[in-house]
């Protein structure tokens, strides 16, 4: 007895020797990285949540930094954090313009540099050896955002076109890349029979999306300079402006703000509304949508003396409120959906392709978070072991699987499935 | 022609496989409507979006009930001397008890009332619970007193015991693997609709295994034993005050309610851990029951093992392994990743066999406890004794899954993420199963190792003494009738 019991005892010592082996992160100083929010782990379904899974896995130690928004502030993360000799730096951009001072500083103390879930210029990437970009490839993201652009205008048609001249006058916050794909790829569908849309007078015409003005598109790349641009055009003409693109959710919530200041797209009833179609980074909208909830205004209560018609139209405002209230509820995170069952709807909260309107988010779910998440963690990875920055990160087409990953140089695109309304 | 029954010497059929058969079959039963109760949490806090300290609370409320309702069904039964039933009385109880459970299971998890305001969501898990809970008793209180009555032999009652971890391990693993590759979504949410479906064809299929056992299971002891002439009357806080002087049944009762702290209370925060930290639930149930393998192997030498070193020894052994296994589960670096996967099934696979060397004779630990209660105080009180390690464990299976539950609160389990934690959360999870399954592994070496004391040598003595009083008190009734004859 004795004898089976040392066995054991035995077998199960060299398996806790076997298994504790290996034990303790992989680098010796942190790991920096920078979002351009807040940089807190919220929700579950966002790319910060899946980060810290990967990195896990990983065994890299780190530390989360948060720019909230603020170009300045996370070139100045990023700057403390070589200071104080990171083992690499990871940077989600507030704006793609600040990315070439943070290369700059890192390369002079050879610290690797990978940008994730921000379109960055590729000369600057290629700049310095030791920088990768991981991100959406980008033309499945014109393509899910130009077909659901098309989608939205043959459906809004006779609500969009306000200057009623047949065509939609919009405008573009940002690089440009993704919104001119994305534009194309809704004008190709505009131009097909099937997206013919309906005029005021009844006419069946091939609508097409036209620049508002093609002098002042892309010259706006930070969230703040791009809702006073929009605040400027307002001002000038509020009916110039049928539809917006950005490709960053903190330039549309910037751009929101500038609309809503003139009284549209708010949550009240018979609001004016322009639709931005854009690309998330952001997760949190949970409070920024809840917090817009329709309220029962204090002037529908009724009062004394008010007459029959009056309390009829109010008791009717009443009711469309609520409507809108118990609708805001079940839908307010998604309308469109792609590799998203409907029982994860309540959920479901993180969006890549949005569309704002009415002061209600919708969106499309094409992000694989997990599959950048774990890209950007091997790529870390790699640099710590001094292997080559991108050993074994292309994957291969797999059945069942969302997204596969294409290395080009020092890009690194997650690509997604073909969307399917 | 027609095969001829082998008899005892009482005229009784001689004891045999369809005896073993048919106590597993009743297990088996037994875990069919108990089988999904690991469910209920994750049911009533992620898709009935019950708040999750409210459910560790009602879970609580309803424990209250089961604590008056065990020892009440377990006096019945013991005072139940009067009256004859066709089969006996065990098999009569759970018989009632079988019929109740072909829906009381489903009740458990009715689905319409998702949406309904959360008092008469509170209303609907209180009165499905207690329904189901009723009828569980009814059949599993007089299940367990069955051993004691079917043989009086220890090697029986050893088969017997191993017969019954069959039967459970069958129902409990069944639906264990099945399950949730049915009632989860490919996010590793959980369907309610299906869960409800999946109750009411358990309870068809234990309501089957019930009549099987019923049908096959022949009386050889019998069921109201009075050891003095004078017959005693009744005293629960007496019954009470000897079952705490019973170390053999404090001692099983303790490594019992360990065995289900791991088994019922880490049971939600392992479905956590599956559905957030490896997100893949669905693999859950082939994880936990490639665990079982070394049960499995183990069943069928149980009784050789036991014959040879002893149950006490044996299971003693056990909880050392599932202490060692538990240990470094707790430690070592489980990632979320297959890697990870692979080292928390080696250490569940160790800590298993641990706990399932224990699980194999358990029952006929408490079966000998029974014997010891009769060997120093001159009771057997079976149904009381029994009914208290079962108010015992019952209470591990009430009280720790609601602890745990408010644990996994405090460490930021949220309901409303459902299937998906954050990986924060994720990762406690994967701590507190570990940390629960040294726990209960803790436990179970403390209730065998320190506090049960029948040996290998003890028992031999016992039941030595209590053949001789019996027989002897065979003879004198025996002596008795013969002069009243005359």
């Amino acid at each position: 007895m004795k004898r089976i019991v040392s066995l054991i005892l035995i077998a199960l010592l060299t398996l806790s020797v076997f298994i504790f082996t290996g034990c303790g992160a992989i680098n010796k100083s942190e790991v920096s990285i920078l979002w351009s929010g807040d940089g807190e782990v919220k929700v579950p379904n966002s790319l910060i949540n899946s980060m810290d899974r990967a990195m896990y896995i990983e065994n890299i130690s780190y530390v989360h930094y948060g720019a909230n928004g603020d170009a300045a502030e996370q070139i100045k993360q990023a700057k403390a954090a070589i200071d104080k000799g990171c083992s690499a730096l990871l940077v989600e951009l507030v704006s793609p313009m600040s990315a070439l001072e943070i290369v700059n500083a890192a390369k002079e103390k050879d610290i690797p540099v990978v940008f994730f879930n921000t379109l960055v210029d590729k000369a600057v990437v290629e700049s310095y050896d030791k920088c990768v970009s991981v991100f959406s490839a980008i033309d499945t993201v014109a393509d899910v955002q130009g077909q659901i652009i098309a989608d939205y205008v043959k459906a809004n048609f006779k609500k969009l076109d306000a200057n009623t001249d047949g065509k939609i006058n919009y405008v573009a916050y940002g690089t440009g890349v993704i919104s001119t794909a994305a534009v194309k790829k809704a004008n190709e569908l505009l131009a097909t029979e099937d997206y013919t849309v309906q005029t005021a007078d009844k006419k069946k015409i091939n609508t097409s999306i036209v620049f508002y003005d093609s002098t002042n598109i892309f010259s706006t790349l930070a969230p703040i300079a791009a809702g006073k641009a929009q605040a400027e055009i307002m001002e000038k003409d509020e009916k110039a402006i049928e539809l917006i693109v950005t490709e960053s959710d903190l330039v549309a919530l910037d751009v929101l703000c500038a609309l809503q200041d003139k009284d549209y797209n708010t949550n009240k009833l018979n609001t004016h509304f322009i639709p931005i179609f854009t690309v998330g980074e952001e997760a949190d909208y949970k409070a920024y949508v809840l917090a817009g909830r329709p309220e029962i205004p204090s002037d529908l209560i009724i009062k004394d003396g008010d007459s029959d018609k009056v309390i009829k139209q109010k008791n009717k405002d009443i009711k469309k409120i609520a409507e809108l209230k118990e609708y805001y509820e079940k839908n307010v995170y998604l309308v469109d959906l792609t590799y998203v069952n409907e029982s994860e709807l309540d959920e479901m909260i993180y969006t890549t392709i949005n569309v704002i309107d009415s002061g209600r988010i919708s969106g499309t779910v094409i992000a694989d978070n997990d599959t950048i998440a774990v890209s950007v963690a091997k790529i870390v990875r790699n640099f710590i072991k001094g292997n080559g920055a991108l050993d074994g990160i292309a994957s291969k087409v797999k059945d069942g699987e969302v997204a596969t990953v294409v290395v080009e140089g020092s890009i690194v695109s997650v690509r997604y499935k073909a969307y399917t309304k | 022609m027609k095969k001829k029954k082998i008899l005892d010497a009482n005229g009784k059929r001689k004891f045999g496989i369809v005896d073993s058969l048919a106590y597993a079959a009743g297990d088996f039963g037994c875990n069919m409507s108990f089988a999904l109760k690991g469910t209920m949490a994750i049911f009533w806090t992620q898709f009935m979006r019950m708040d999750s300290i409210l459910y560790a609370g009602l879970l609580i409320l309803v424990q209250i009930w089961d604590a008056i309702n065990d020892p009440l069904i377990g006096t019945i039964i013991d005072n139940d001397k009067k009256r004859k039933y066709k089969r006996g009385k065990f098999l009569a109880y759970i018989w009632l008890g079988s019929l109740g459970l072909l829906v009381a299971g489903a009740l458990c998890f009715i689905p319409w009332v998702k949406n309904s305001e959360p008092l008469v969501k509170a209303i609907v898990f209180v009165a499905g619970y207690i329904l189901w809970d009723a009828f569980y008793t009814i059949a599993n209180v007089p299940y367990g007193s069955l051993l004691s009555v079917i043989s009086n032999d220890p090697a029986d009652r050893a088969s017997l015991s191993a017969w019954r971890s069959i039967g459970s391990m069958i129902g409990n693993m069944v639906p264990m693997v099945i399950l949730p590759m049915i009632i989860y979504d490919s996010n590793n949410n959980i369907i309610g609709e299906r869960v409800f479906i999946a109750a009411l064809i358990m309870g068809v299929a234990g309501f089957i295994a019930f009549q099987f056992m019923i049908r096959n299971t022949v009386i050889r002891v019998e069921e109201n034993v009075t050891v003095s002439e004078a017959p005693q009357k009744f005293n629960v806080i007496k019954a009470m005050g000897n079952f705490m002087k019973n170390r053999p049944a404090v001692g099983a009762t303790v490594a019992a309610m360990g065995m289900f702290i791991g088994m019922q209370a880490a049971t939600t925060a392992v479905t956590v851990m599956f559905q957030s930290y490896f997100k893949n639930v669905a693999i859950s149930g082939i994880v936990t029951m490639f665990a079982m393998i070394p049960i499995v192997a183990f069943t069928p030498l149980a009784r050789k093992f036991v014959v040879k070193y002893g149950k006490k020894e044996l299971s003693v052994v056990g909880a050392i392994c599932s202490v060692v296994a538990c240990a470094i589960m707790l430690l070592a670096p489980i990632t979320p990743d297959g890697k990870g996967l692979v080292i928390y099934i080696l250490c569940q696979l160790i800590n298993s066999l641990g706990m399932g060397v224990y699980s194999t004779v358990s029952w006929s630990m408490m079966g000998d406890a029974i014997d010891y209660n009769e060997w120093k105080f001159g009771t057997r009180e079976e149904g009381t004794v029994y009914s208290l390690h079962s108010f015992f464990r019952k209470l591990a299976q009430g009280i720790g899954p609601s602890l745990a539950l408010v644990i996994m609160v405090a460490l930021g389990y949220s309901e409303i993420n459902a299937g998906n934690q954050l990986f924060s959360v994720a990762l406690n999870m994967r701590y507190l199963v570990a940390a629960l399954y040294l726990f209960a592994a803790v436990m179970q070496f403390i209730g065998l190792a320190l506090i049960y004391n029948l040996d290998k040598k003890t028992l031999a003595r016992m039941t030595a003494d209590l053949n001789a009083l019996h027989g002897a008190n065979a003879t004198e009734s025996a002596e008795n009738g013969e002069a009243d004859a005359q």
